[in-house]
Order: structure tokens, then C-alpha cells, then sequence
């Protein structure tokens, strides 16, 4: 042993100055380091959940946008066909009113055409029967009775109205 | 690039000079570290060997790299941070990988500190013809004021010291103490023997006799491996560095110049190997102490790997 340099008390001091090294080193440098790689490997994983979170609640809300956006558009297809019904109710309202107008219209037309020939019938009927008198009076030569005479004249014409009208029926 | 050459050759030609003209002593290779003189702490009788002295400055130095690079940790790293996880992180990993996750965080301090001031210890070696040649004469000889920890025996045994009882230790730990004393001192064999004897277990009586026997030997074998663990780690780590170092000092007196560059590569090389080894075998063997005693086999065959390397 002594030949080999070995001696108890400097075996013994170098087996104290390991043990300072190792408290100090494990002191200055592994706790430190370590809890640093392990602190950083926590938050690395931390971020990658939130990551991961945050991405499915984008999806998530990307799909409730997409939902609400169909949703939205199935209403106004929605509006879009009762507003186009009412307006065809409407245009067929007013066509009805146009129609029921016009119907109107000639049916006033045609009265007015009536009273228009009923009119002139009569205007014509007197106007004969002036003409009839005045006729008769240049063949008789005098004036007869002007009441009496047109009283006589108005029968023979209303005779005269209802002879063919007779003749028609008779047919 | 001519420039630079140049000024080597002029750099090696006034080396070569002032080695003619001033030739000085070397110290003799010895096997034992040299005691400083005068340099003796009282109370306890400790005489300051060059080697001590060395390993104080080993220890400053990790201590000095340790207050350098964990200080101020920040979470996203810069320069020497960077170097420090790099070595924490990839040193934690190789205990992680043969130690399990279990034991890790318990060896990891104790082999990593063996490592790094092994490497340390071994690299300070490379220093030799520069170390040899500085410091006190005695008797007409020089007595080196620095000499690598890693040639001193006390260095060596105290670390193989170490490593072996912290192996015990975490056997215990892990087995419980009658458990791990029984791998050494093996009776279950011969106890089944007596079992067999009296009647109480069937058997070939002759047969587990023998097996009993063998198992209790083979205990004995493994007090003697243990034993024979501090000396192989003491004189394995001695020994390189040792002869090493002649090598370094031998070198140079046979031819001064260029030829003994690649045996400093090479003693680079050899003492990073052997800081390795010293550490690696300390976590296999602590790791197969703590495989409960089924698994044993299987653990010694795992950590056949480290032993390889070591021839």
C-alpha cells in the first residue's frame, strides 16, 4: 500500500472532496438545470393543449357559423317565397278589380247605349208623327184638332210598334 | 495561410533552440503521488500531495463551470445555457435509459459527478509535459507542483469506494437488507436439503444437497465479485491514465516535435472513455443491485453491454 502511495487520509480526503462536489454540483448545476428541462417540457405540453383546445373551438365555431349561415339562408329563401306568394294574391286582386272595372265600364257603356237608341226611338217616333200631321194636313187641306189628331197618330204607331213584334211572335 | 506557417516554423525553431540551450530536468515517473514539501496539514497529519492539489483545482474548476452555466436559467435558452442542459439533459437520459425512470433522479447526481470529475481529472493528464516540468527541487530532483487526480491511487480507490458501497446501499434499499445479504450468503438451497432430509419436501435428498451447495458457493462468488469491483474500477482508471501519462512524458524525449500530437489525441480520446466507463459501469452495476432477485440474470446480461466497452 505504501508503495502504491495509498494512505488512509488521503483516501478518506478524496472521498470527502467527491462528496462536496456532488452536494455542490447537484446544488449549482443538476437541480436547477433539471427542474428548468422539466418546467419547460411542462409548459411545451401546456401550450400544445391549448393549441389543441383552441383549435377544436375554432372548429366548433366555424361550425355553428356554418349552421347558423344555412340557417339564415333557408329563412330568406323562406321570406322570399311567402313575399312572392302575397304578390301573386295581390296581382291577382288586382287583375279581379281590373276585370270587375272594365266589366263595369261596358255594362255602363251599354246602358248609356241603350238609353241613347231608346231616346233617339222616341225622338223618332215624335218626329213622325209631327210629319204625319204635317203630311195629312196638306192632304186634307185643314188643320184638324192638333191634340185630337196627335192623339190618333200615337195609337196608329204604337199599333204599328206592336204589329211586328206580333208578326215576330206569330212566327 | 504561408503567414501562419511560417510563424510556426520560426515558433518551433526557437523551441527547439531554447530546449538546446536550456535543457531542464523532468521529474521521475513514480507511482505514488508526491507530498509538496512543507505542506502538511497539521491536526490531521495530511500531507498535501501534488495530486490533491490538483483535484482542488478540479473542483474549482466544475464548481466555477457550474456557477457559470446554471445561473440565471431562463426558459428559452441562450449560449451556455444551451451547453449546460446539453450535458445535464443527454447525461440524465443514459442514467434514464439503463436505470429506469424509477431509480434515475437517485443515481443520476452520484454518476454524473463521477463522470464529469473523472473527465476533468483525466484531461488535466494531458497537461503532463508541461506539469512534469514545473515545480520544487528536491534532492536534485523535481517534484511536480500539479500532477492528474487520476493517477493517484487515493483518487481512484476513493471513487471505486463510492461507487461500490452506494451499490450496496441501493440493493438494500431496493431489496431489503436480508434479501440482498441473502444473494451472498446463499442457504435457501441447503435449508431445502435438510427439508428434503426430515421428510418435509419430496426429492432426491443427494440431489439438493448439491444444488445447495452450488448456490451457497456461488454466493461467496459474488462477495468476491464485489471486492474484486473496487480494485478493477481503482486500477482500470489508474492504470489508463497512469500509463498515459508515461506515455506523454516517454514520448517527447524520443522526438520533441509533432510525433507526440496523436498520442494527445489519443490520450484525449482514452481519458473521455475512461470517465465514461467509471461512470457507466457505477449506474449498471447500481442498477443491476436494484433488480429484486428473480430478475438478476436478466440484469447482468443487460449490463454485459457497458462491461464490453471497458475492455
Amino acid at each position: 500500500m505504501q508503495a502504491l502511495g495509498i494512505s488512509p487520509n488521503l483516501l478518506i480526503t478524496q472521498i470527502v472532496n467527491f462528496i462536496i462536489l456532488l452536494v455542490v454540483l447537484r446544488l449549482l448545476l443538476y437541480k436547477p438545470v433539471l427542474n428548468m428541462l422539466h418546467s419547460r417540457r411542462q409548459k411545451i405540453q401546456e401550450s400544445l393543449e391549448y393549441a389543441e383546445r383552441v383549435k377544436a373551438e375554432a372548429a366548433e365555431q366555424q361550425k355553428e357559423f356554418e349552421r347558423k349561415l344555412e340557417e339564415t339562408r333557408r329563412e330568406t329563401q323562406a321570406a322570399a317565397a311567402a313575399a312572392a306568394q302575397v304578390g301573386e294574391k295581390e296581382r291577382e286582386a288586382i287583375l279581379n278589380q281590373a276585370r270587375e272595372d272594365a266589366r263595369k265600364l261596358v255594362e255602363q257603356a251599354k246602358e248609356q247605349i241603350e238609353y241613347e237608341r231608346k231616346k233617339m226611338m222616341a225622338d223618332l217616333r215624335d218626329e213622325v208623327v209631327r210629319l204625319s200631321l204635317l203630311a195629312a194636313q196638306k192632304v186634307i187641306g185643314q188643320s184638324l184638332d192638333d191634340q185630337a189628331h196627335r192623339q190618333l197618330v200615337s195609337e196608329f204607331i204604337a199599333q204599328a210598334d206592336q204589329l211586328p213584334a206580333n208578326g215576330h211572335n206569330g212566327h | 495561410m504561408w503567414r501562419i506557417l511560417i510563424i510556426s516554423l520560426i515558433a518551433l525553431a526557437l523551441i527547439v533552440v531554447v530546449r538546446i540551450l536550456f535543457p531542464f530536468p523532468v521529474s521521475p515517473i513514480t507511482v505514488a503521488a508526491e507530498p509538496l514539501p512543507g505542506l502538511v496539514i497539521p491536526g490531521i497529519n495530511l500531507p498535501i500531495t501534488n495530486s490533491l492539489l490538483t483535484t482542488w483545482i478540479a473542483m474549482v474548476l466544475l464548481i466555477g463551470f457550474a456557477l457559470w452555466a446554471g445561473r440565471n436559467l431562463k426558459p428559452i435558452p441562450t449560449g451556455k445555457q444551451n451547453a449546460a442542459e446539453m450535458l445535464v439533459e443527454g447525461l440524465y437520459g443514459l442514467v434514464e435509459s439503463i436505470a429506469g425512470p424509477k431509480w434515475a433522479p437517485s443515481f443520476f447526481p452520484t454518476v454524473t459527478t463521477i463522470f464529469l470529475f473523472v473527465l476533468v481529472s483525466n484531461w488535466i493528464d494531458l497537461l503532463t509535459p508541461i506539469l512534469a516540468a514545473v515545480g520544487f527541487t528536491e534532492h536534485g530532483e523535481i517534484i511536480p507542483i500539479l500532477r492528474s487526480p487520476s493517477t493517484d491511487l487515493n483518487f481512484t480507490l476513493g471513487l471505486a469506494l463510492i461507487s461500490v458501497v452506494l451499490t450496496q446501499y441501493y440493493g438494500i434499499r431496493s431489496n431489503g437488507l436480508l434479501t440482498y445479504l441473502g444473494r451472498f450468503i446463499n442457504l435457501k438451497g441447503i435449508v431445502r436439503f435438510f427439508r428434503v432430509l426430515t421428510g418435509k419436501e419430496k426429492g432426491n435428498a443427494f440431489g439438493a444437497l448439491f444444488m445447495g451447495l452450488i448456490d451457497f458457493y456461488m454466493g461467496l462468488v459474488e462477495i468476491v465479485s464485489e471486492v474484486a469491483k473496487i480494485i478493477s474500477f481503482s486500477f482500470r482508471l489508474f492504470g489508463n491514465i497512469f500509463a498515459g501519462e508515461v506515455l506523454l512524458l516517454v514520448i517527447p524525449f524520443l522526438l520533441s516535435f509533432l510525433v507526440p500530437l496523436p498520442f494527445l489525441g489519443l490520450e484525449t480520446f482514452v481519458g473521455l472513455i475512461q470517465a465514461f466507463i467509471f461512470a457507466v459501469l457505477t449506474l449498471a452495476f447500481m442498477s443491476m443491485a436494484t433488480v429484486v432477485h428473480g430478475g438478476s440474470e436478466h440484469a447482468e446480461r443487460a449490463a454485459a453491454t457497458p462491461d464490453n466497452v471497458s475492455v
